[in-house]
């Protein structure tokens, strides 16, 4: 987003792709909107810093990681939005495949998960995952590495046909 | 190949954003609103307490009966929670206490569209309460804890002595006759703070709806003037979470802070008793959430976060920071960050050097000793559950914390703390508690409409009841603990639910309980329940369930299944007792009825009934933690039930019986072979073997024992009842427990007679 972009700019072209990246990273969708909703609200109160950023859609996704990753979101402010929005929103209409890959990714350990969709499903490299989630680039192809095979035992492909998609 | 680009766009597809300007109201509304999750009720050392928190209504959309542990839980979080349309039972939102014994608990109930709000008053240090006393009624419904001009009623107390006090939040009530009597005191806006200091009463007011932006005020009274009155206004404030300090009729401070993070928290003190007011220095401008403690002659304390920047920091990282200032806020000197888990919800110091300070998540109950140069967790206190909100401190050794699941927290020693029960669990207020010395002890008068069911001891002083209590069909689980071996009986947090009643018999009630340790407990009946932390959290674990054995750090669960249709599949379950998954062989024999014993960690054996009592009886040994399970035929073929007890592998005992006479089988192969004798008489069918030697039969009206390995059975002296005998524990061979309908309890410590003991 260049810097003098408006935040509703931001808004319209980001939202989806958030929630998506956060919905595959923590596997309830009423948790992704409501961390990415958060990390917005943030990006409201210090939107004049925030537009100066190289990449302010990189910022509110590290944002968003970084309160999906809290316990506290998800003990307390998880209740909170229930009784905010009500009834969870339905689960998306994916195909088989696409629901046996989310099913196989909620087995992951967390930070695998992590790694996993921010390197294949968002586009970053591996320094650009190391960097977003502050761990040495080794830690990082590691957990690809055991993130892949994981995956590829569950879903019954080989992990270079995971790593190509 | 994985299809990611496929996956996000499925993903991606699904996505409705709502209207940024949306996002732009919650936002705005949070930012009026307050962060109360972290600053409520702060209680000043003394009398002079209180606090300020500014309350902004959120699109509460929760309607339905909720579960009470639910309601208690965000009370203590401070969240604005509607209550549920109909809940009969009070939920306490506030207390406060004038000394060592006396108290007052505030609490709110909503049926249909009204709300009531009572008090109950405490003489005892909340061991014990009294009736309530309604403050309110009909009051219209709003949260249970922020102030609300929407609502009414009252969700805060600030009793300033035994005859003065207030009733407030969002309305202002005043009672001058120890909480005897309320009156209302109708105010121009909603009352969100009392803070009291001799006869100087400050009030802070919020001057609009909440959905307007507008300035807090703080106004002042004469406590007891009659009627009272609200004038004088001292200095406006500005919008968001504002924290009002009193240090002596003179001194005070008002901390404001935005919580969503815009404007620059700010302090300010008065040495006029709030006639001026001038700007002090505040060590941490970016805080989004402060507590402060300031008392006359003692130096302030205050604690704060900030968020700085959400790139790096969420909500349970931001750090801690610690000040004190001898010099009334003029200078501040930086003290060791306290620890880091959890959200700060109170601060109280005692003295130059004690205070005591609250989080949530995770529960903490902290205490400095040195000024806040480091923090432990006060001795006796849970780490579990959701956390603890305001302290209340009378002295240096009295202090007390609401914790949740409607648990008070209380230290008498200013060192260790224990676990009482706020209304409308906790215990009436008896006139004069029974003498506990003598051999007869006159049955308590409480709870005579609970039927009690269930027994359990884990050792001869530590023991728990529970019972049933029913109002029109609607029935509940009452725990009670004991310390003293059955002599007093206090109230133990029980599990949240409720169960409808069918044709007087409960749905999916428990009756019987097994506690481990004081920590490791079970309820169960038509349900299993479990709790790891002595009763302030309970979850549901399993359905039917029959018996529940814990033996050396295992629990061991008889469970059935397919019970309404008459053909029960019974499998036997097993876990740690400090908490996880039961595990076991479902699906196992129909039968009708089982007894299930275990001896240590991986020794078990159930015995059923075979199928409508007495078609192919089996009897199961697992010698290996219950991963396999032998299966021989059960003694007594032709009896109509058994009862099972072992002392060790190699003596395994069957009472079983029909009409006409009782036998007990023995084995000694662990069920292989058994060979049975007949025991004389038909005196019970509770069955607990204690040695090769020495065991007991329990019956409606009377305990044998044997001490010859069965050859011969006694009546043991002192039992006088009529009634069917409910629960009936041995804890060795000296201590043993008889419970009887209508709570009648009964006593063993000498090993020979039975004594008369308190009624849970």
């Amino acid at each position: 987003m260049p810097a003098n972009g408006t935040l509703d700019d931001l808004y319209t072209g980001s939202y989806r792709r958030l929630v998506a990246q956060l919905y595959a990273v923590t596997g309830n969708r009423q948790e992704a909107e409501d961390v990415v909703q958060e990390a917005f609200m943030r990006a409201m109160s210090r939107w004049d810093q925030v537009r100066t950023y190289d990449s302010p859609e990189a910022w509110l996704r590290t944002v968003a990681l970084n309160l999906a990753r809290s316990r506290f979101r998800r003990t307390v402010r998880g209740a909170a939005a229930l009784v905010r929005h009500g009834v969870p929103h339905a689960e998306p209409d994916l195909s088989p495949d696409h629901v046996a890959l989310m099913s196989a990714m909620k087995t992951l350990p967390e930070a695998q998960r992590e790694a996993l969709v921010l390197h294949h499903f968002v586009g970053l490299s591996v320094d650009e995952v190391a960097a977003a989630v502050g761990a040495p680039s080794g830690t990082i192809k590691a957990r690809l590495s055991r993130g892949r095979a994981a995956l590829a035992g569950m879903l019954g492909l080989d992990e270079e046909a995971l790593a190509g998609g | 190949m994985a299809d990611w680009d496929g996956l996000r766009r499925g993903l991606e597809g699904a996505v409705t954003p709502p209207p940024l300007d949306a996002l732009r109201a919650r936002r705005r509304h949070r930012k009026q609103r307050r962060t109360i999750a972290v600053t409520c009720a702060l209680a000043l050392v003394g009398t002079a307490s209180g606090m300020a928190l500014l309350g902004q209504r959120d699109r509460d959309t929760s309607s339905g009966v909720v579960a009470k542990s639910t309601a208690i839980n965000r009370v203590v979080h401070n969240e604005r929670y509607t209550p549920p349309r109909a809940d009969h039972d009070y939920i306490v939102t506030d207390f406060d206490f004038v000394g060592a014994d006396t108290g007052w608990a505030l609490g709110l109930r909503c049926v249909e569209d009204g709300c009531t709000t009572a008090t109950w008053r405490t003489d005892d240090g909340g061991s014990t309460w009294g009736p309530e006393v309604v403050v309110a009624r009909g009051v219209p419904r709003s949260s249970y804890t922020e102030q609300d001009p929407a609502g009414g009623g009252a969700r805060s107390i600030r009793m300033v002595d035994a005859e003065e006090g207030f009733a407030f939040n969002p309305d202002l009530y005043v009672t001058h006759d120890g909480a005897r009597t309320w009156t209302r005191v109708p105010q121009p806006s909603k009352v969100a703070g009392i803070q009291v200091a001799g006869r100087s009463v400050w009030v802070t007011e919020r001057g609009c709806p909440v959905e307007d932006d507008c300035d807090v005020v703080v106004r002042t009274a004469t406590l007891g003037r009659r009627p009272f009155a609200v004038a004088d206004l001292l200095m406006p404030a500005t919008i968001g979470s504002t924290l009002v300090r009193r240090a002596g009729e003179r001194h005070g401070y008002l901390l404001t802070f935005d919580a969503a993070g815009g404007s620059p928290a700010t302090l300010h003190r008065t040495a006029d008793g709030g006639a001026t007011w001038q700007p002090a220095t505040n060590p941490c401008p970016d805080a989004v959430s402060a507590a402060l403690s300031a008392g006359a002659g003692r130096p302030l304390l205050l604690v704060c976060s900030g968020e700085v920047d959400a790139e790096d920091r969420t909500l349970h990282r931001v750090p801690k920071q610690a000040f004190t200032s001898a010099d009334r806020g003029t200078t501040w000197r930086a003290l060791p960050a306290p620890p880091e888990a959890g959200e700060l919800t109170d601060l109280t110091s005692v003295s130059a050097t004690t205070a005591y300070a609250t989080t949530l998540v995770p529960a903490r109950l902290l205490v400095t000793t040195d000024g806040g140069a480091t923090w432990e967790q006060a001795e006796g206190t849970a780490k579990s559950g959701y956390g603890y909100s305001n302290i209340d401190v009378s002295d240096a050794r009295h202090a007390w914390a609401m914790g949740d699941q409607g648990v008070l927290w209380r230290t008498t020693d200013g060192t260790t703390w224990e676990r009482l029960a706020l209304p409308p669990d906790a215990a009436p207020a008896t006139s004069t508690p029974p003498a506990l010395a003598t051999s007869r002890v006159p049955a308590a008068p409480a709870d005579k409409d609970v039927r009690w069911t269930g027994l359990s001891f884990y050792d001869a002083a530590h023991g728990y009841a529970v019972g049933e209590r029913c109002v029109a069909k609607t029935c509940r689980a009452v725990l009670r603990a004991t310390g003293d071996g059955g002599r007093t009986w206090r109230v133990a947090p029980g599990p949240p639910g409720t169960w409808q009643t069918d044709e007087g018999r409960s749905a999916n009630g428990v009756r019987s309980v097994t506690f481990a340790d004081a920590r490791n407990g079970w309820l169960y009946g038509d349900a299993l329940v479990e709790t790891h932390d002595g009763g302030l959290h309970w979850q549901n674990v399993g359905g039917y369930t029959g018996d529940v054995v814990a033996r050396d750090g295992v629990v061991w669960a008889l469970h059935y299944e397919g019970c309404a249709s008459m053909f029960c599949g019974a499998w036997v379950g097993h876990g740690a007792t400090t908490g996880g998954p039961l595990t076991g062989e479902a699906g196992a024999d129909l039968v009708e009825h089982g007894s299930l014993a275990a001896v240590d960690a991986t020794h078990a054996y159930l015995v059923d009934d075979g199928t409508y009592g007495g078609d192919d009886p089996k009897f199961r040994a697992t010698a290996d933690g219950g991963r396999t399970w032998a299966r021989y035929p059960a003694p007594c073929p032709r009896a109509a039930w058994r009862t099972l007890s072992a002392t060790a592998a190699d003596d395994l005992r069957v009472l079983c019986g029909d009409s006409a006479a009782h036998f007990v089988a023995r084995s000694r192969d662990g069920g292989a072979t058994w060979r049975t004798a007949r025991t004389g008489d038909e005196g019970g069918a509770t069955f607990v073997a204690v040695s090769p030697d020495l065991a007991f039969r329990a019956g409606d009206r009377s305990v044998r024992v044997t001490r010859d390995g069965g050859a011969t059975w006694r009546v043991m002296p002192g039992l006088d009842v009529t009634s069917p005998l409910q629960a009936f524990v041995v804890v060795d061979g000296t201590h043993a427990f008889a419970l009887y309908e209508g709570g009648l309890l009964y006593g063993m410590s000498d090993g020979a007679s039975w004594e008369r003991l308190t009624r849970p």
